[in-house]
């Protein structure tokens, strides 16, 4: 009985050690793997294929909300909405029945809203999911090449060369009433605009959701743009954009940027910096043939691009990553468009058959270079490093470059080391070889003490005592960086010859850093007395005016100077303690030896000594460097948490640790930022695995050369 | 010696110097944030004295004095707590120097303390009513004031008894329209009475004049003390002093966390650190005994070495997005979807709470224990082992009856600093349920006694909240002082306890391993 408990128990406390292993692993695979889709390739796959009846050429085609019924609008004017399970008709009906006129030209204003043009002028603004199906519609002329209509009751025209806006304060009818707005009828005179000077003959055409942005391609690569300010006035830009015809044109969603495709098959994206100039600022991978036409998502910064071959292509703008190239396997295609939740492609080919592709990229804006490398963000002049999860508006572009925050993370640290390894290291060695024994078994736990304060009081105390007080003193501050070298090194030159005098020396072993209280204070008085004069003379009297006017550095009362205060406090007693016991680990030998044969105290220390601990001093600042690096709560409350990359001891700056604190309220389970925000936890602890390793195998080297003693 | 007497450079004397500056500097900077801390805790409840000062403009300003500014070495500007939020719609105001003509302590100059709008601070009118006026003197009106709070509380949960039961009532076929008469004609009564109590409270109430001349009609209800700061000798002081350390550490916050006491948040952050010692330290006593006994030399040990290490170093805010996603929306949404059908979409176990918490905080201290664990067992003198397995015991009987046992203060000590460790973390509560403000204790009299699903709240939690997310951080700094340095004492006295205990266990077994 008693050796099968034994051998239970020898298993359970087994299990106990296996536990550690699964804890660790298990926090590493867990964050990894929720991580992980991040990274994963979109996945686009045919759902559905639903074959048309024979009709006159399809022009347009979508599917609803939910995948369940796809539509198809043909030349005549036939709405067909096919159930997708079933492969019955659903609805079927004609748009202005008994008319004789046909479509000529569909355009998609947004998923299964589409602008029609008919052969007997009228232009029509449908919603195919909507009842009544017309939403309103005008009667021109003659039929124009392109047209959209916007806002409802604006009407925009291009006829080769010539662009007729018109509004109307009426919105028209129903489909049943048909209230045709002829154009002399409505209330305000149309606005036209030659584009023959610019353009000649328009090749393509978009308006942007408000009305107040119009682009028009032509056939030598030029790209019209007209925007109509609050007054109505409007600024005409044109620009080349490329070397072939411009053969589609078509707002991102957002409309702060919109993408051209052209005849040769290259895809760009361009938008209107200041000053209204167009600027290229993406370019995509080129299709095999010519651009026939570009779709766009309603929710999100997807697009999609058919060539004249067939061939489809799916981006997504901010990544600038072709998601998914669809050869032409079932013949060339002739209309595309997104479904209204973006989860979907519909396709209908030359034999009109439409299909269904299923697109399941849900983190389509991450991709290692959006995460790591310099992207070219609309709004932007260049490509830059942006953290910025949200904003106000739908709009907006999810900028999540990691670089500023592992910068911000790196920065705080290496103030925080500048500061604190020198002054730590050095009274590691004055405590271990310097220092009476009294003293030494009064420090040990004296340091531990320290070791164990809550992050969070030093952070409350750095943030709400220290950055203002610096921000007072912070001339002081400076200024004590040179008087307390030079007090110091007067103070030396004193001591040397005081130590002529019989008893000096005596008095001062083991006291020195005693000695040194006073010497400090009075540097520390020094620069006080200082601050008033200098701060007079060399800065105007205000430093942080003076730093903000000349050098042009912005003075934050959370910066980076109260940040290595912070982490100093955190990471002293770590790296003293750590030191102190590689030092004290030395055999009595070495030194003894050294001093017997006639080399003084310090000579010992730097020849002996030190060589010998250096690779625990090594280990120690490692260790230190990595709690650094993981600190949160200090970072969190004594910076302003801003993702910059300025190495400027004076403002803040926002790192890995901090971030994952003050997004995780922001963060809707499995979005983007979720699993952005594990990223976060992944590379802080490769990075605290990195630097525990490289300290574990720095110590052991140093066992291994001196365990021998 | 004495022959480098004159090479005092060239020994290189200089560098030791160089190091033991490193100590002055490291020492003086620990011991400055100590002083800041300790200083600062303990004066931010002392009553202040009241100043007066009439500026040059004519103004009249009456406050504490908070903070003393001084440029080139002269008082440049003052800092005062003039309180009266509702009156002035400010409670700071800064002075320049320059402009005060005159300054006095008013002796009869009252400080009250409010349920709301912070601080009062002015003169008693003097035409309040006579028993008005003692009491501000006696407090003799204390005990009515108290009564009829007590009846009006009475009356109100009475009119919500009889609010349940005519809803009940209401829900039952069919309904008996007499009963629910009954209950509405009762509610009526008793509502009307609370009014007549409300307005017979409303009669205790006391005019106040501010320094600048303004009326102001208090409630004696809403006061909870009042003091004359002048008035009060060292001994009122300290009397008022604990008073308001008692508050402190026994009630409940008021005014958004700025006032008021942290019971909550203490009480939170011990069971936060019982629940997570009963969870995770049997565990890491496994792993510990697994090292300092159990384990051989293989690539296994070399395993649990380098994940014992790596535990110990992964940043705290990481077991906090872990705690996150595996406890709470990996296992907490799981038991939801299991256990708790009938109240979701609300989550029970699917969000923060102070399970996910102590399960969390029990990964980050697991390491501490472990340690602690396998250094106490190889500090026992390997005699005591081998002493009882010659006599025949098992392996698991050496390590019950005497290496456990041998080991215990050592181990004991592990526990405390991992609790220390537990009591001052906060970057992983964040993510796994600690909030501001909680509703109710996570401990109360109401089955099952201990709601492991409940978020809490967490003395480190609360210093990180008011003093970085509260509208007026200047009104809450005394508290936040106050509660930092009870958050100080509480961990340093838990390490301090454990440092102590471990040193004193050195002596001790430096001792037997002699024989």
């Amino acid at each position: 009985m008693a050796r099968f408990a034994d051998a239970g128990a020898a298993w359970v406390i087994k299990g106990g050690g296996m536990l550690v292993i699964a804890a660790t692993m298990g926090i590493l695979v867990l964050i990894t793997a929720v991580a992980l889709p991040l990274f994963y390739s979109a996945g686009v796959q045919q759902l559905a294929e639903q074959h048309l009846p024979a009709s006159p050429a399809v022009l347009a085609a979508g599917s609803d909300d939910y995948l369940q019924t796809l539509y198809s609008i043909d030349a005549r004017g036939l709405v067909t909405i096919y159930n997708l399970d079933g492969r019955s008709v659903q609805v079927s009906y004609r748009l202005r029945p008994g008319r004789g006129a046909t479509i000529l030209a569909a355009e998609s204003k947004r998923a299964a809203q589409h602008t029609l043009v008919w052969s007997d002028g009228v232009v029509s603004a449908i919603d195919v999911n909507a009842t009544p199906v017309t939403l309103y519609q005008r009667q021109l002329l003659r039929p124009p090449k392109f047209a959209a209509l916007r806002n409802k009751n604006t009407l925009f025209a291009v006829d080769d060369d010539l662009l007729t806006i018109s509004s109307s304060p009426a919105a028209a009818g129903p489909q049943e009433q048909e209230e045709l707005d002829l154009f002399g009828v409505s209330e305000s005179e149309p606005q036209q605009l030659d584009l023959s000077f610019t353009l000649a003959t328009v090749t393509a055409f978009d308006v942007s959701a408000d009305g107040l942005e119009i682009i028009a391609g032509n056939a030598q690569g030029e790209v019209v743009r007209i925007a109509i300010d609050a007054h109505g006035g409007s600024t005409v830009t044109t620009t080349r954009v490329s070397h072939a015809a411009v053969t589609a044109l078509k707002y991102v969603y957002g409309d702060n940027s919109f993408v051209v495709g052209d005849a040769d098959g290259q895809l760009t994206a361009w938008q209107a910096l200041r000053g209204n100039k167009l600027v290229r600022f993406k370019t995509f991978a080129a299709m095999p043939a010519a651009v026939r036409l570009v779709s766009k998502a309603g929710r999100s910064k997807f697009f999609a691009a058919l060539d004249s071959r067939g061939g489809i292509a799916l981006h997504f703008l901010t990544s600038a990553a072709t998601l998914r190239y669809i050869p032409p396997t079932d013949g060339p295609r002739h209309t595309l468009a997104l479904s209204p939740r973006d989860n979907a492609l519909i396709t209908v080919n030359a034999s009109n058959t439409a299909s269904l592709w299923q697109i399941d990229a849900p983190h389509a804006e991450i991709s290692f270079t959006t995460l790591m490398r310099r992207v070219w963000y609309e709004g932007y002049a260049q490509p830059e490093y942006v953290w910025q999860s949200s904003s106000g508006t739908d709009d907006f572009e999810p900028k999540l470059s990691l670089v500023p925050l592992i910068f911000g993370t790196f920065k705080g640290t290496l103030y925080a080391m500048l500061l604190v390894l020198p002054l730590a290291v050095a009274a590691a060695i004055y405590t271990s070889q310097f220092a009476a024994k009294g003293f030494k078994t009064f420090i040990k736990p004296a340091i531990e003490l320290l070791a164990s304060l809550p992050s969070v009081v030093i952070g409350f105390l750095v943030a709400l005592w220290l950055a203002p007080f610096l921000q007072n003193f912070i001339v002081t501050f400076l200024l004590s960086l040179i008087t307390l070298p030079l007090v110091f090194l007067m103070f030396l030159f004193l001591w040397g010859k005081l130590r002529n005098f019989a008893g000096v020396e005596r008095f001062e072993r083991q006291r020195e850093f005693m000695i040194l209280v006073p010497v400090v204070a009075v540097a520390a008085m020094c620069a006080y007395y200082l601050t008033a004069p200098v701060e007079n003379y060399f800065f105007l009297g205000d430093f942080s005016m003076w730093l903000y006017d000349v050098v042009g550095m912005q003075y934050d009362q959370r910066n980076s100077i109260v940040i290595a205060f912070g982490l100093g406090f955190a990471v002293t007693p770590v790296i003293f303690s750590i030191s102190e016991d590689s030092l004290d680990s030395i055999p009595k030998a070495l030194p003894l030896a050294s001093l017997a044969l006639g080399a003084s105290r310090w000579q010992t220390i730097w020849r002996v000594v030190l060589p010998s601990a250096s690779p625990g001093i090594t280990a120690a600042a490692i260790i230190g460097f990595g709690r650094a690096v993981g600190e949160t709560m200090i970072v969190l409350m004594a910076t302003g948490n801003t993702p910059i990359i300025d190495f400027s001891p004076f403002n803040g700056m926002r790192t890995l640790a901090a971030n994952i604190a003050v997004e995780v309220p922001e963060a809707p389970v499995n979005s983007t930022l979720y699993r952005t925000l594990f990223l976060c936890a992944v590379v802080l602890f490769v990075l605290t695995f990195t630097f525990n390793t490289a300290a574990e195998l720095v110590r052991t080297g140093l066992r291994k050369r001196y365990g021998n003693f | 010696m004495a022959i480098f007497k004159k090479n005092f450079w060239r020994g290189g004397e200089p560098w030791v110097w160089v190091t033991a500056a490193g100590l002055t500097l490291v020492m003086l900077l620990t011991i400055g944030f100590f002083a800041i801390i300790i200083i600062n805790g303990l004066s931010a409840l002392w009553p202040r004295d009241v100043v007066r000062i009439t500026t040059t403009s004519g103004d009249v300003i009456a406050g504490e004095i908070i903070k003393k500014e001084f440029r080139h070495d002269k008082l440049h500007r003052l800092q005062l707590k003039t309180a009266n939020r509702d009156v002035n719609g400010y409670d700071f105001k800064w002075i320049n120097a320059n402009t005060i003509s005159e300054t006095s302590y008013p002796p009869d100059i009252y400080v009250l303390e409010r349920l709301e709008y912070g601080n009062f601070i002015g003169y008693l009118a003097e035409n309040n009513p006579p028993h008005i006026q003692r009491h501000f003197v006696s407090g003799e009106l204390r005990h009515e004031i108290d009564a009829l709070v007590a009846r009006i509380d009475a009356v109100h949960m009475l009119i919500g008894t009889y609010n349940d039961q005519l809803r009940a009532e209401e829900k039952n076929t069919p309904v008996n329209q007499e009963n629910i008469h009954r209950y509405q004609n009762l509610i009526g009564m008793y509502n009307h009475g609370a009014e007549i109590l409300e307005q017979e409270l409303d009669t205790y109430r006391a005019l106040f004049i501010t320094a600048d001349g303004k009326e102001k009609h208090l409630r004696l209800a809403e006061l909870i003390r009042f003091y004359q700061p002048e008035r009060m000798n060292i001994f009122a002081k300290t009397v008022h002093y604990a008073k308001k350390v008692e508050e402190l550490l026994f009630d409940e916050p008021r005014e958004a966390n700025m006032e008021g006491g942290v019971f909550p948040a203490a009480f939170g952050t011990v069971l936060l650190v019982f629940i997570m010692s009963i969870t995770s330290f049997p565990f890491g006593v496994l792993a510990g005994i697994y090292l300092g006994l159990y384990a051989g030399h293989g690539v296994f040990l070399q395993l649990v070495r380098v994940a014992v290490n790596n535990l110990a170093g992964i940043p705290s805010i990481v077991f906090g997005i872990f705690g996150w996603g595996f406890f709470v929306h990996g296992l907490g949404s799981s038991i939801d979807e299991l256990f708790f059908v009938e109240t979701l979409p609300e989550p029970t176990f699917g969000t923060g709470g102070l399970l996910w918490a102590s399960l969390s905080l029990g990964l980050l201290t697991m390491p501490v224990v472990i340690v602690a664990v396998e250094e106490a067992l190889r500090a026992i003198p390997s005699a005591f082992r081998d002493a009882s397995l010659a006599l025949g015991a098992t392996r698991l009987q050496t390590l019950w009856r005497v290496l456990l046992p041998a080991a215990s203060p050592g181990i004991l000590t592990g526990f405390i600093l991992a609790m220390a460790r537990a009591a001052g973390e906060v970057a992983p509560l964040m993510l796994t349920g600690v909030v501001k403000l909680a509703p109710s204790l996570p401990l109360d009299s109401t089955w099952p006694f201990l709601h492991l699903d409940r978020k809490f709240m967490h003395l480190g939690f609360h210093i990180y909240d008011i003093s970085c997310q509260s509208p007026n951080v200047e009104a809450a700094k005394p508290l936040m002082y106050a509660s930092t340095l009870l958050l100080v004492v509480i961990v340093l006295l838990m390490t301090g306890s454990s440092v102590w205990m471990r040193s004193y266990l050195r002596k001790k077994y430096s001792v037997s391993s002699g024989f």
